[in-house]
């Protein structure tokens, strides 16, 4: 165990990945929203998806995760498994605090009247539905959802290379279509949006947690014979 | 002595090339061994197959009577940093010692600032932008400070002026005199670790073409040098790996051991010896071995 610890303490070594330019695109997209929302003349609600900004970036963090510190872990002797667990560990570590972050954020928005322009950037609201732990909650799966994401496809590259990577992104693309049009031919997408909703934030977010834990195992079975 | 590492009928089969070819050989507990060939003959893979980085083919690794792949107790107790290792994004020398700190159980973090000042490695500059040679030191000190019981060196002084490689040796035997592990040093500059290997190992396009002490391997070869005719008669019936014509003079490199005898005919015959160098020695066996390998082709049809 402590030597997945010390997986998470090397992830942090270079800050830059995990923290500094997290928190640079948070702020930067904040700053730049409130700034259009401050040009816009309507006293209307104004509604901006910038926020989001950061979340994404995780799929980035998560690639980065595997391509710049895997092969660097192999140097220091960690066994493929204790590397992913330690991986995962520190995009949850990382994803709990932009978590927080968006939810601080979120109330301030709220308390503020959306930072006096009307503004919504953190939807604190629409994530938990008035319940602060449920909105934490929401963002930190999918903070952690877009890590593993790109830990997994980083992987999958690493892995059996540019042909593999393709392959991979058309068999899930495969996957959502058939999807797509299995419930556009049976009617069903009334009965889906019923679902979604009736599942709610933390039905979805649950859904999203066992969709990690599939990435992660999926993750561990390819990288156990990838090479740095 | 025992061996620390056991490798046993390795191969390493690339699409369309044979890295390692059936490869069977120990490394002995507590000894510097020289891992020596030339570039591609496949050192770095055997090495990245031993701490488990790679895969092999066919064939086992045993590292202290245990296979070392996703083996976190084994694997602590080795360190390899490859020659093209990469290092995280935006690290600087700092925090990969940091991180060696952290999982190399006998780190010596004074004895890595004091190589830090020998080999002048800025310490405030990020390892992207690091010259070859100061890249190569990086390396060459976490594999040194890391005191792992069984380390690799993977061409260590590429890049390294002439002052930082005799620190790099130097420094290694001192703290291998104080702290005995067992070392595999891989390198194409084989006089300049001759003083520092007690065991050799040649690889040579896939396979193990040399597996002896240092000591023995220096005896085994003797150039002849001479009147042609005084020195074909006594070469012959014997190995001879290498020859150098010059007019009726005739350099020629014989394998095996001289007895008192032969001596006394060489002296008889008026005959010089040379001592031949471990680098030429291993160049002309590892030249000798694809000839041989050549000839053997062309007989094949029959």
């Amino acid at each position: 165990m402590s030597r997945v610890l010390d997986v998470v303490r090397m992830h942090l070594l270079v800050r830059l990945t995990f923290v500094t330019l997290p928190l640079i695109i948070l702020g930067g997209a904040f700053l730049v929203t409130l700034g259009v929302f401050a040009l816009i003349p309507s006293d209307g609600v104004k509604i901006a998806g910038s926020g989001q900004a950061a979340l994404w970036y995780f799929l980035s963090v998560g690639a980065m995760a595997q391509t710049r510190t895997f092969p660097f872990s192999q140097a220091m002797s960690v066994t493929r498994r204790d590397f992913l667990l330690g991986t995962m560990l520190t995009g949850l570590l990382s994803s709990g605090v932009l978590a927080a972050l968006y939810v601080v954020l979120g109330l301030i928005e709220n308390a503020t009247g959306g930072w006096g322009v009307n503004g919504r950037i953190y939807f604190i609201d629409d994530f938990g539905g008035g319940n602060v732990a449920v909105a934490f909650l929401a963002y930190l799966v999918i903070a952690m959802l877009a890590f593993t994401i790109g830990l997994t496809f980083a992987t999958i590259y690493k892995r059996f290379k540019l042909l593999g990577l393709w392959a991979a992104i058309a068999g899930v693309l495969v996957v959502l279509l058939v999807t797509v049009i299995a419930i556009t031919r049976a009617d069903a997408w009334p009965t889906v949006a019923e679902l979604v909703s009736d599942a709610g934030p933390l039905g979805l977010s649950a859904i999203g947690a066992v969709v990690i834990a599939v990435l992660g195992f999926v993750d561990l079975r390819v990288l156990r014979r990838t090479q740095p | 002595m025992t061996a620390a590492i056991e490798v046993d009928h390795l191969t390493k089969r690339y699409r369309e090339t044979l890295a390692l070819d059936d490869v069977t050989v120990g490394f002995a507990e507590n000894t510097i061994t020289g891992l020596l060939g030339r570039n591609g003959a496949g050192k770095t893979t055997l090495m990245s197959i031993i701490t488990a980085q790679n895969f092999a083919t066919h064939g086992t690794v045993r590292v202290f009577g245990r296979e070392p792949y996703e083996n976190a107790d084994v694997l602590s107790r080795m360190c390899f940093v490859r020659e093209s290792q990469q290092y995280q994004d935006e690290s600087k020398p700092h925090h990969a010692f940091a991180a060696a700190r952290m999982f190399f159980a006998n780190w010596d973090q004074q004895l890595a600032e004091s190589l830090v000042e020998e080999f002048r490695l800025p310490m405030n500059r990020t390892i992207k932008k690091l010259s070859r040679g100061q890249l190569s030191a990086v390396g060459v000190i976490i594999g040194i400070a890391s005191r792992a019981e069984v380390t690799f060196f993977d061409e260590p002084y590429l890049g390294l002026d002439a002052v930082a490689r005799q620190v790099f040796y130097d420094r290694l035997l001192a703290d291998y005199a104080e702290h005995p592990r067992t070392i595999v040093l891989s390198s194409h500059l084989i006089d300049e670790i001759a003083h520092l290997v007690e065991n050799v190992v040649v690889i040579d396009d896939g396979r193990i073409i040399v597996d002896t002490d240092a000591e023995s391997l220096r005896g085994e070869a003797t150039t002849i040098v001479g009147q042609r005719s005084a020195v074909e008669t006594f070469t012959a019936g014997r190995r001879v790996i290498h020859t150098d014509a010059l007019g009726n003079t005739l350099a020629a490199t014989v394998l095996g051991a001289l007895t008192e005898a032969d001596r006394q005919a060489l002296a008889r015959a008026g005959l010089d010896t040379e001592a031949v160098s471990l680098q030429q020695l291993v160049v002309r066996m590892t030249q000798h071995a694809h000839q041989a390998q050549t000839t053997t082709t062309k007989g094949a049809p029959r």
